[in-house]
C-alpha cells in the first residue's frame, strides 16, 4: 500500500496554484534547504480582507508539495480572520491523511500560512500568541502549557498527553525547548 | 506500463533456478539432525550449498555458518566476538571496536548497542569519495582493539573500500577483522584467505536469492558467542532447525552469481556509465556522488540539486521506475543518508540524492526510459521549487 493517499498524490503530481504572485501583498516563507524542506506562500488580499488569491513555492518531498498545493485551495476565497484558523489537522485530514513522520509538512504549510498573513499585517511572527513548539506534529505552545500547568513535568508523560516530542525527528527540536517550559513553571518550587 | 526495476541494492528477485532449486527443496522436509534417510536427504541439501558457498569464497566449508539475513550475520559476529562471558569462553576482555562511518544500520546499531554495555565504538571516517580514511584507521588502532568491521562495498554510492590494505595493516595485531559484504559478494571476486578474513557477512536476497538467509564466514581458529543457544546446529554457533528450502535456494544464487559475476560487471558498468553521462548530459546541476572512486559496477548514486529526492521517488514511481533515496524524507528522520554525510557533503545535496541499481534485467532502453522520465521529474519539479528560481536569479 502506497503511504499516501489518492487525494496527496494528485495533489503531488498535479498541484493547484504553483509559482509566483506577483502582486502578492503577503509573503510567507518556512524552512531550510538543510532540513529538506522550504515553503514559500503568497497570497494577495483584497480590500475587504478576503484573499482573493494564492499562490506557492515548495522545495521538498511529495506530501510537502501536497500540503502547499491544498493549502492555497483552502484559503482562497476565504477572510483573513479564517485563514489563519487553518489548522495542520484540517489539511492532513483534507489530503485524505498523512503518514505520521510526515505531518511536518501540515505543520510548514500552516507556518507559511502564518507568516504571509503576518506579512500582510506588517507584523512578524514572533508576535504569533501561540506559536507552533513541536514542529513534527504541530503541537501548540498552549496546549504543551495545558498540560504542564495540570502538574505534569515528565517530558514521556507530556508526550504521551500532546503527542509533542512523538514525530519524526522523536523530540530532537522541540525537547529542550519542553525542557525549559517545565523548567520555567516548576523551577523555583523544587 | 512498463516497469523498470533499479533497486537492485534493495534486493534482487529471485532467479528462476533459483526458485526451481527450492521448490525442488521443499519436497525434501526431512531434519537435517535426523539420522535416518530423511533427515539424510535434508542435510545433502544443506551440505552442498555450503560447499558452494564455502567454494566461491575460497573458505572451507566448516567456516560457513548459515544465519538468517546479513543483518543476523553482522549481529553474530559484532557481538559474538566482543562477548565478555566466560561460559561461552569468548571472554573477551578488549573494550573497543572500530567501525566506518558508512556501514549499514545493522553494522551501526549493532555497534551502538556496545556502547549501552560500555564499549567504545571509534567510528572511523571515509573520504569525499566515500573511502575509509586508512592513515585515521591506522591512529585508531591499539591495544585495547578487540574487532574492526568494515564493509566491502557501500550499499549506497557502491564504494569498494581498500580491504586487502586494512587486513595488512591489521595484521599480527591480534585484532578481529570482519567485512559486511552483502553488497560486494557476487559482483567483486572475493577470497578470504588471500584476504585473511576473520569474519565476512553475505545474504541471499542481493544475489537473486531469497531473503531470510544469510551467511556469516568465520575463520576456523576464530570464536564467536552465538546470538541463538540451543541445539548443536551450524557448529553449535547457531541453534534452530536449518531452513532446508532458502540454504537450498541461497546456494544455487551462489552458484549462479559467481558463473555470471565477470559478464555482468562488464555489461552493467558500461550501461552505468552510459547512464551517467546522459544524466550528467541532460539534467543540468546534476551530480555523480562518489563516482571518482572504483564502485560496484551497477551502482550509480546522483544528486539534483534544489529538490528533494523523495518528490523524485514518486514521480519515477508513476513512471513505473523504482529507485531508492537516503533521503529523511522517505525514512521519516531529519538527517538524510549518513554516507553522503560521512562523505562530507551539504545537507542540500544529500537530501536530493538518488541511488539507481542496475542488476540482470536491465537493459539500455529501460535506462533510456529512465532519463527521458528523469528530465521531465527533475524539471517539473524545480519548476516549483524557491531555491531552483534563487540560483537563477
Amino acid at each position: 500500500m502506497n503511504q499516501y493517499s489518492e487525494i496527496l498524490l494528485d495533489h503531488f503530481r498535479n498541484p493547484r496554484n504553483v509559482g509566483e504572485l506577483s502582486d502578492a501583498n503577503g509573503i510567507g516563507e518556512v524552512g531550510n534547504e538543510a532540513c529538506g524542506d522550504i515553503m514559500k506562500l503568497y497570497i494577495k488580499v483584497n480590500d475587504d480582507g478576503i484573499i482573493e488569491d494564492a499562490r506557492f513555492e515548495t522545495f521538498g518531498c511529495a506530501s510537502a508539495i501536497a500540503s502547499s498545493s491544498i493549502a492555497t485551495e483552502m484559503i482562497i476565497g476565504k477572510p483573513v480572520e479564517e485563514a489563519i484558523r487553518l489548522s495542520n489537522k484540517a489539511i492532513a485530514e483534507a489530503l485524505g491523511g498523512m503518514p505520521k513522520h510526515k505531518l511536518h509538512c501540515s505543520v510548514l504549510a500552516v507556518d507559511a500560512l502564518a507568516r504571509a498573513i503576518a506579512d500582510y499585517r506588517g507584523e512578524t511572527v514572533e508576535d504569533a500568541p501561540d506559536p507552533v513548539i513541536c514542529h513534527c506534529m504541530g503541537i501548540k505552545k498552549s496546549a504543551i502549557l495545558d498540560v504542564i500547568e495540570h502538574g505534569i513535568e515528565d517530558l514521556d508523560e507530556i508526550a504521551e498527553r500532546t503527542e509533542a516530542m512523538t514525530g519524526a525527528c522523536g523530540g530532537e527540536r522541540c525537547r529542550p525547548v519542553i525542557e525549559k517550559m517545565v523548567k520555567d513553571f516548576f523551577g523555583d518550587e523544587k | 506500463m512498463k516497469r523498470v526495476y533499479l533497486d537492485h541494492n534493495a534486493t534482487t528477485p529471485i532467479h528462476p533456478e533459483v526458485k526451481a532449486a527450492m521448490i525442488a527443496a521443499m519436497e525434501v522436509f526431512g531434519n537435517a539432525s535426523s539420522h535416518h534417510a530423511f533427515g539424510r536427504e535434508a542435510h545433502e541439501l544443506i551440505e552442498n550449498a555450503r560447499k558452494t558457498v564455502a567454494d566461491a569464497l575460497g573458505a572451507k566449508p566448516d567456516e560457513i555458518i548459515f544465519t538468517s539475513c546479513g543483518s543476523e550475520s553482522n549481529n553474530l559476529v559484532i557481538k559474538g566476538v566482543t562477548c565478555g562471558n566466560s561460559i561461552c569462553k569468548i571472554g573477551c576482555e578488549k573494550n573497543e571496536v572500530i567501525i566506518s562511518a558508512i556501514e549499514h544500520p545493522s553494522v551501526l546499531n549493532t555497534a551502538k548497542c556496545l556502547q549501552g554495555e560500555g564499549k567504545t565504538v571509534h567510528l572511523c571516517p571515509v573520504d569525499e569519495n566515500g573511502i575509509i580514511r586508512l592513515d585515521i584507521l591506522e591512529s585508531l588502532i591499539s591495544h585495547k582493539t578487540a574487532l574492526v568491521s568494515i564493509m566491502y562495498a557501500n550499499n549506497e554510492t557502491g564504494a569498494i573500500q581498500p580491504i586487502k590494505e586494512i587486513s595488512e595493516l591489521l595484521a599480527g595485531k591480534g585484532i578481529i577483522f570482519h567485512t559486511d559484504a552483502v553488497q560486494a559478494f557476487g559482483k567483486i571476486p572475493i577470497n578470504v584467505k588471500e584476504l585473511n578474513l576473520d569474519f565476512l557477512s553475505l545474504s541471499g536476497h542481493k544475489i537473486y536469492g531469497p531473503k531470510g538467509v544469510g551467511v556469516l564466514y568465520k575463520k576456523k581458529t576464530r570464536k564467536v558467542c552465538p546470538l541463538i543457544h540451543g541445539g548443536h546446529h551450524e557448529f553449535n554457533l547457531r541453534a534452530g532447525t536449518e531452513n532446508t528450502v532458502h540454504i537450498a535456494g541461497l546456494g544455487k544464487a551462489v552458484e549462479l552469481s559467481i558463473a555470471d559475476m565477470d559478464g555482468e560487471w562488464q555489461r552493467l558498468g558500461k550501461l552505468r556509465d552510459w547512464f551517467e553521462s546522459e544524466v550528467l548530459r541532460r539534467i543540468p546541476e546534476s551530480y555523480v556522488n562518489g563516482g571518482k572512486v572504483e564502485r560496484t559496477a551497477h551502482t550509480s548514486n546522483i544528486s539534483f540539486r534544489f529538490i528533494e529526492g523523495e518528490s523524485i521517488l514518486y514521480d519515477l514511481d508513476f513512471d513505473g521506475i523504482a529507485v531508492s533515496t537516503g533521503s529523511a524524507c522517505s525514512s521519516g528522520s531529519l538527517e538524510p543518508s549518513h554516507v553522503l554525510l560521512a562523505m562530507g557533503m551539504d545537507h542540500g545535496r544529500a537530501h536530493s540524492s538518488i541511488r539507481f541499481s542496475l542488476g540482470r534485467s536491465t537493459t539500455k532502453e529501460d535506462l533510456a526510459y529512465t532519463v527521458d522520465a528523469l528530465e521531465r521529474s527533475v524539471t517539473r519539479l524545480r519548476n516549483m521549487s524557491p531555491l531552483w528560481k534563487g540560483r537563477k536569479k
